[in-house]
């Protein structure tokens, strides 16, 4: 016998274990259901038989009679399997131990749990991965789970076979063996295992969480089998229980009975992650006097899942004694400020509905939105804690307000006297963990809805994308939406497991975010990235090389995602390809030209600028950054000429590019973390020019300009320090304009061929356009004037007067090189 | 063997820890009936009046106002009393009929697996015949 088998054997458990080998769930449900339909149809077609049959006919009375006979036999045998079959159920519920849903009940002889047992009881040779891999109830579900496919189960199957002498599973001090015991073992001693999880970027963390969630399914199932327990009678309403209270006539009318929300009674044992806050409430509500509580919270779901939380325990009698019995009742400002329009209605509704909740003796009033009701008394004059104060004061009150942050702040917060009335519970955000939690239990639900399956690194992936893509409102509440779209989603494109890359590519496309994992044209692209780029940018390599590089640690995923996918500052003069690196950047990597969106920061110099920005309360507008990059999360923004714009604005950058993220005026936070932030400027042109004119090498001198800028005042060190890289451009050459002249007169080319003429561009028209665009101060940029007054002018003149059609060539002969206007070129059209 | 294994193995819980489970089952439904009639809260408010309807009676000296409110309050505190006093009969005798039950459930458990037995065996044997 091997150690296993003793220790399965030494549990008062065994027995069950081992008859659940030959009597599984899924034959009880089977048998059970079979014999049921049986036990329903077999005495309806007894019945029928017994009407139609005509007895006067000795032949059909006695092939009746063979019949119901027979189908008598089927009647009993279907009832004694059924019976026996309940008998079963009772069994394993007696013997069934819960950790999670319910409360623990293990006695000192208990060696393992049920779970655990189903784990041992497979495992072949005293190893125990053989057991995991095996056991389809528990292991290959904590496996499905985990994303590991059929077929490297079967590999490891295979390899185990060959391990002769596997680790042994100590005993010695755990007092009661659970899954996550068994788990921590196979994750530390077997390398193979690991290996799987290793390679999906799971730690032995993760694998825990997954083991307390696949318990919690099978718990959550085998307690809604028992529907006999103290706490699943309790959920029963009971008759008479509001004799002795008061009717709330004018209440119910604006209000809802929390006690029958779905929330409240949805099977799925409820986890908020809001233990503290749920025990304050209750602390308070006991309370004999001042029982009136304040929640308050980012504007969401997550206060009201606090008082369904309440309600719940309410309901299964588990909240504070004093609490049992209590009608919690919503009150909805929203649906009674749109129905009283006056003050004295408001005024006398107001009253009425207070003095019936205080008169009912059980109703607990929950007001949704309290500052809503505070706006509207303020809106009629009058003062809401005038009103309420009489209420407030009494001994059989109790209310929760629920409040959003801000106005909380705005609102509440100075008016001392209804922060005297009310106790403050600030709901906190919860830590990613709970949220994991949270959207693991919640998945079983749309799984059984949808029939698919998540897997854990789906789970973690939704609840980090929640946070990450989605900066608006509470974490959990944007991970519970993720989890709601996601599912018919899935469904739609026939996706029958959900994994980490579908919800990639999920909110890949519900954001417009590129985040799913790289494509092998992107990986393409990303190897090439200085390439590309250069075919459009002339000269300036160290920038080029500096952003390619940025780029490829954000997408392999090794960048700080909390800030943005990068940040440069461009120093250097006018016209020498900073605003043609950040187009060329937008068009190569980010797809389109149109995804580099620009800011000429002279524009925000005063002191209003950062209003316009971030958008003001006092005349009601939206921010310009703000609109931007909700609208755009992900690109190239383009600051131009940035030393222009004013301190204020310096600094909102400086959050921008140091945690990616900023709020706008409503408080509401603006994610930039999938942006490129390229700011452009002249600072340092002047020490540039000279450096280069000295045939000095220009990296060897960027300390000194940064520090020169420094000493200028012009940028902060401390933002200077904040970008990724300060990248010098310097002056070009006459080479280098040459071959810009080059690529600009391309352009021009490219736009004619589409109209199907043909540009000939020779040395001698490109020398016309550096000789006659060339200008030290501003750089390309003349050049680019020149070809539009005179190449493209000439042009013009010639399609307008018909002299030159699709299917002709077109070029120019050089007339003077002394001026440079468009009489200085002459058309040659063949 | 396997076969005799858990047949013993059934036996033993069915007629020891099963009778215990069967019990605290029993318990839960006593508790649930007694909580379903609110029998505790009928008993607490038996003379509350019937959903806390009752008039104030007048400020001033109104001794015609005074005993019509004193009749109203009366009749709907009596009110109250009578419908009360019949739920608490209704549920106490639904938990006595449950604690008659009690012998009986046991009774009819220990006798199970035998009916189960005669079930499928006369089952059978109609089917074959």
């Amino acid at each position: 016998m091997t150690k296993i088998e003793l220790l399965l054997k030494k549990s008062p458990i065994y027995s069950a274990i081992m008859m659940e080998k030959y009597f599984s769930v899924k034959k009880r449900d089977i048998l059970m259901n079979i014999t049921k339909y049986s036990l329903f149809l077999i005495p309806i077609i007894i019945i029928l038989n017994i009407i139609f049959t005509n007895y006067d006919q000795s032949s059909s009375a006695k092939s009746a009679d063979f019949l119901i006979e027979k189908l008598l036999g089927l009647t009993l045998l279907s009832l004694g399997i059924y019976i026996l079959m309940n008998i079963f159920e009772f069994y394993f519920a007696s013997i069934y131990y819960f950790e999670y849903v319910a409360k623990n009940k293990y006695s000192s002889k208990d060696i393992y749990t049920f779970s655990a047992g189903r784990i041992l009881r497979k495992v072949e040779k005293d190893n125990l991965l053989t057991g995991l891999l095996k056991s389809q109830s528990v292991g290959r579900k904590i496996i499905r789970r985990l994303g590991i496919d059929e077929d490297e189960i079967n590999l490891l199957l295979v390899k185990q076979s060959e391990i002769k002498n596997p680790p042994i599973f100590k005993t010695d001090n755990i007092p009661l063996i659970k899954v996550s015991h068994l788990l921590d073992f196979i994750y530390d001693n077997h390398p193979d295992f690991r290996n799987l999880l290793t390679n999906r970027g799971m730690s032995k963390k993760d694998l825990i969480a997954v083991v307390s969630w696949v318990i919690y399914e099978i718990e959550t199932l085998e307690y809604n089998r028992q529907w006999w327990t103290k706490e699943r009678l309790a959920k029963i309403s009971g008759v008479a229980t509001d004799w002795s209270f008061g009717r709330t006539y004018l209440l119910s009318k604006y209000s809802r009975e929390l006690l029958n929300d779905e929330e409240v009674n949805s099977e799925a044992i409820s986890f908020s992650g809001r233990v503290r806050e749920l025990e304050q409430i209750q602390a308070i509500l006991a309370r004999k006097t001042g029982a009136n509580a304040m929640l308050v919270g980012l504007p969401g779901q997550e206060k009201m899942e606090v008082v369904w939380n309440l309600c719940r325990q309410i309901k299964n009698k588990t909240s504070s004694p004093s609490l049992i019995g209590k009608k919690p009742l919503l009150f909805l400002t929203s649906n009674f400020s749109s129905i009283a329009n006056n003050r004295d209605d408001f005024e006398k509704k107001i009253a009425i509905i207070f003095s019936e909740a205080l008169n009912s003796g059980n109703v607990i009033l929950v007001i949704d939105n309290f500052p809503k009701l505070i706006i509207q008394a303020k809106q009629f004059n009058l003062n809401l804690y005038e009103i309420l104060e009489p209420y407030l004061a009494s001994n059989d009150d109790q209310i929760v307000a629920l409040a959003d942050t801000e106005y909380f702040h705005t609102l509440i917060e100075p008016d001392q006297a209804l922060m005297s009335t009310f106790e403050i519970v600030l709901t906190k955000p919860l830590l990613l963990d709970e949220i994991v939690k949270i959207i693991a239990r919640e998945s079983l639900d749309a799984e059984k809805s949808y029939k698919i399956l998540y897997t854990y690194p789906a789970i973690l992936e939704i609840a980090k994308s929640a946070e990450y893509y989605f900066p608006d409102g509470v974490s959990s509440d944007k991970a519970k939406d993720l989890l709601l779209e996601l599912s018919p989603w899935a469904v739609e494109n026939d996706i029958s497991i959900v994994n980490r890359d579908e919800v990639l590519k999920y909110v890949g496309e519900k954001t417009n975010v590129p985040i799913s994992s790289i494509s092998s044209a992107e990986k393409e692209k990303l190897l090439n990235l200085e390439n590309l780029l250069m075919k459009r940018i002339v000269a300036q390599r160290e920038a080029v090389f500096a952003v390619s590089n940025a780029l490829r640690r954000s997408r392999s995923g090794i960048r700080n995602e909390k800030r943005p996918l990068g940040s440069f500052l461009f120093l250097g003069p006018t016209g020498v390809g900073k605003t043609e690196t950040a187009k060329a950047l937008a068009d190569v990597f980010f797809g389109d030209e149109k995804l580099l969106m620009r800011l000429d920061m002279s524009e925000y110099q005063n002191s209003e600028s950062l209003a316009r920005l971030i958008g003001s309360r006092e005349n009601n507008t939206q921010g310009i950054l703000a609109n931007l990059l909700r609208e755009n999360p992900y690109g190239v923004l383009l600051l131009d000429e940035f030393e222009k714009t004013n301190k204020d604005v310096l600094n909102l950058f400086l959050q921008i590019i140091d945690e990616g993220y900023f709020s706008d005026i409503t408080g509401k936070k603006v994610m930039a973390r999938n942006i490129m932030f390229i700011a452009t400027s002249n600072a340092g042109a002047e020490k540039i020019f000279d450096i280069v004119a000295s045939g000095k090498k220009l990296r060897n001198y960027e300390v000194e300009i940064i520090s020169e800028i420094i000493k200028q005042g012009v940028f902060k060190p401390e933002l200077l320090n904040r970008f990724d890289a300060t990248i010098l451009f310097h002056p070009l050459s006459k080479e280098d304009l040459f071959e810009i002249a080059q690529l600009m007169l391309l352009k021009v080319a490219k736009r004619l061929g589409e109209k199907g003429i043909v540009l000939s561009i020779d040395r001698e028209l490109t020398d016309f356009v550096v000789h006659g665009g060339y200008n030290p101060t501003f750089g390309a940029r003349p050049m680019n004037r020149l070809i539009q007054d005179t190449v493209e002018q000439h042009l013009a003149d010639l399609i307008i007067r018909g002299d030159l059609t699709a299917g002709q060539t077109i070029g120019f002969k050089v007339l003077s090189n002394t001026t440079f206007n468009k009489g200085s070129l002459k058309p040659v059209v063949t | 063997m396997k076969t005799v294994m858990i047949s013993l193995w059934y036996i033993k819980w069915h007629y020891g820890k099963a009778i215990y489970s069967l019990s605290k089952v029993w318990k839960n439904f006593l508790f649930f009936v007694y909580g379903f009639f609110s029998i505790k809260l009928l008993f607490k408010n038996f003379f509350d009046p019937w959903k806390k309807m009752s008039d104030n009676y007048p400020k001033s000296f109104n001794l015609k106002k005074y005993f019509y409110t004193l009749t109203t309050n009366l009749i709907v505190r009596i009110m109250g009393m009578i419908m009360r006093t019949i739920l608490i009969l209704v549920g106490l005798i639904s938990c006595l009929l449950l604690i008659i039950f009690y012998p009986v459930v046991i009774i009819s458990w220990l006798l199970l697996p035998f009916i189960i037995i005669c079930l499928i065996s006369s089952g059978l044997w109609l089917i074959i015949k």
